[in-house]
């Protein structure tokens, strides 16, 4: 047992760096996935809504350790060796787009029925429809489902520790390893990722307070 | 506003059919340019089906529309310029009244002097032009029902439809919006479609009513004509209140039939009628209370009880039971109208009316 030094708290600010940039990636990935779903999810061709339904089945059907694993050793078995950055940033974008995917399908479909026959009965067609009328109400719709998935994405790249890479869990069990103070450390770890989180959340309350304001001024 | 030309509208064979459910099934009708024409009917019956594959946000199954003789069937929603107000507003809520307004201008691509010169048109033509800045949110019913209005018309369509638009509003609210649409549509000269349930509003409202039943016009007339020459029973029933009365049609004896206790009674002939089950009917301010003793004067009559009376001021409902004929009849009386003995539960009267107005429909 020794007692914690600068150079560790450095290695454990230096894992955050990659919880943070792991977490903004995945949902950037995931974003473009779950944006592509939700429209595919919406779509009126039926084999576009029975492939979405069938990937979504597939992502949040699995364990997402597993998932992790299928991406990193799928790799091997091909004959592709996979970083294990690559793998958990690949690995949790294609989760993260089945979730985020029926989040915004389910705020695409919560803007009234009415409002897309109003705006074609008003000139408009299907791709300015989507922009101009439904994605603007939409948004305000999925602000809150997202922020709260945003902040489990945040806690599920713990799982990415499992392939090796060192993130937030993965170098507070290395610190462990080597001061045996694991309340200490895990309490510190568990300190930073409600640091990272709460902000999230308070964010989120804010900004849907102020598109609910945009539609009472 | 300078209006582009009103079209008439022409349904021809008009069908929808969702699987085996015939939701609107073979509607032909024609509506004149300038018309404020109301389909009437209840819940299911067709009537915004109708209006929506106009609008063209249904697919007929089958059936034409013809607009201005020009037809609908290739062009899409938004390329018809068809103006639509719906059961909910339909506003967006993220955009003020006069970004509303404007939206389907600025759709069009029209210069945005222009754009502004229409919008305060159409504020002004709803009278709503101090609320040019405010969200649909902040606004009454009755505002928001007017914005609407003004979006559907500001691109001057030559055919407006409106889904049962006061279907949201309190009964004096939407009696004051009903004045404002038949002065809008006196100024406009538009060709208004308007959906309904409530047939005192298509009253108010139509130059003439589309009555809608089971997916199918029951009969298409003026106000007056649907009134005092319903078509079918159906038609009867709906518009306004009506006594019916099974009766036997009299072989060989056009207009003259037989209640279920053989009382003979006249009607004006009706050649259609090929089956001998039939039902009369007359409106309840047809009908006068009257002593048994009463002489008859060319009227129909029928003995009953009276078995209710409610007083309404300028007039009293009586309820007439006429148990061996096996229905209830109810009558309107004028107050200070001379009976000989007034009226009280219970007591045994005479029901006598007009044979010119006793109608005589097929049994449903």
């Amino acid at each position: 047992m020794r007692t914690l030094t600068f150079t560790d708290i450095e290695f454990l600010v230096w894992a955050v760096r990659w919880t943070l940039l792991l977490s903004a990636l995945a949902f950037g990935g995931g974003a473009v996935v779950g944006i592509t779903i939700a429209f595919m999810r919406t779509a009126q061709h039926r084999l576009q809504r029975y492939l979405a339904i069938a990937y979504i089945r597939l992502f949040q059907g699995t364990p997402l350790l597993l998932q992790l694993f299928l991406v990193f050793f799928g790799g091997d078995m091909i004959g592709v060796a996979v970083d294990p950055w690559i793998a958990a940033m690949l690995g949790l974008s294609l989760n993260a787009g089945a979730f985020l995917g029926e989040i915004w399908r389910g705020a695409i479909q919560g803007v009234p029925k009415g409002q897309i026959e109003a705006a074609r009965s008003l000139g408009l067609h299907y791709v300015p429809i989507m922009f101009r009328v439904v994605l603007p109400q939409a948004l305000r719709l999925a602000v809150a489902p997202t922020v709260g998935f945003l902040v489990n994405l945040v806690k599920s790249t713990s799982l990415a520790s499992i392939l090796g890479f060192v993130e937030l869990i993965r170098a507070g069990q290395l610190l462990n390893n080597a001061t045996f103070r694991p309340f200490l450390i895990f309490g510190t770890v568990a300190l930073i990722y409600f640091v990272i989180c709460w902000p999230l959340t308070i964010a989120s309350r804010r900004l849907e307070k102020r598109l609910a304001q945009a539609y009472r001024r | 506003m300078n209006r582009s030309a009103t079209a008439s509208l022409q349904l021809k064979g008009l069908s929808k059919h969702y699987g085996p459910v015939a939701a609107v099934e073979d509607v032909n009708l024609t509506i004149e340019g300038g018309e404020l024409v109301t389909f009437l009917g209840a819940s299911g019956s067709g009537k915004s089906t109708t209006l929506f594959m106009i609008a063209g946000l249904e697919a007929p199954t089958s059936g034409e529309i013809l607009l201005g003789g020009r037809s609908l069937q290739a062009i899409p929603p938004h390329r018809r310029n068809i103006g639509m107000v719906f059961q909910r507003y339909s506003l967006f809520p993220r955009m003020t009244v006069a970004e509303n307004i404007a939206f389907p201008l600025q759709v069009r691509r029209l210069p945005k002097a222009e754009i502004a010169a229409r919008v305060a048109r159409a504020l002004d033509l709803v009278q709503l032009g101090g609320m040019a800045d405010r969200r649909p949110m902040t606004l009454s019913g009755g505002q928001q029902q007017r914005v609407a209005v003004a979006r559907a018309l500001v691109y001057e369509p030559p055919l407006l439809l409106m889904d049962e638009p006061l279907g949201a509003l309190d009964k004096s609210l939407r009696e004051e919006i009903q004045v404002e649409l038949k002065e809008l549509h006196r100024r406009l000269d538009v060709t208004i479609l308007f959906v309904t349930h409530d047939q005192d509003e298509a009253l108010r409202l139509s130059d003439r009513i589309a009555v809608f039943g089971a997916g199918r016009i029951a009969q298409f007339g003026s106000p007056n004509e649907l009134y005092h020459q319903p078509a079918s029973r159906f038609v009867a029933g709906f518009f306004g209140n009506a006594n019916f009365l099974a009766v036997t049609g009299e072989v060989g004896a056009p207009g003259l039939v037989r209640s279920r206790t053989g009382c003979v009674l006249k009607a004006a002939p009706n050649g259609k009628l090929s089956t001998r089950s039939l039902r009369l009917m007359v409106r309840p301010h047809e009908v006068r209370v009257a002593a048994q003793t009463d002489a008859c004067n060319g009227e129909n009559r029928l003995a009953g009880e009276i078995r209710d009376l409610v007083f309404m001021g300028d007039h009293s409902v009586v309820t007439v039971d006429l148990p061996e004929e096996g229905a209830v009849w109810t009558t309107v009386q004028r107050s200070g109208s001379t009976s000989a003995s007034p009226l009280a539960r219970g007591m045994r009267v005479a029901l006598a009316w007009p044979i010119e107005r006793t109608h005589l429909f097929a049994e449903d």
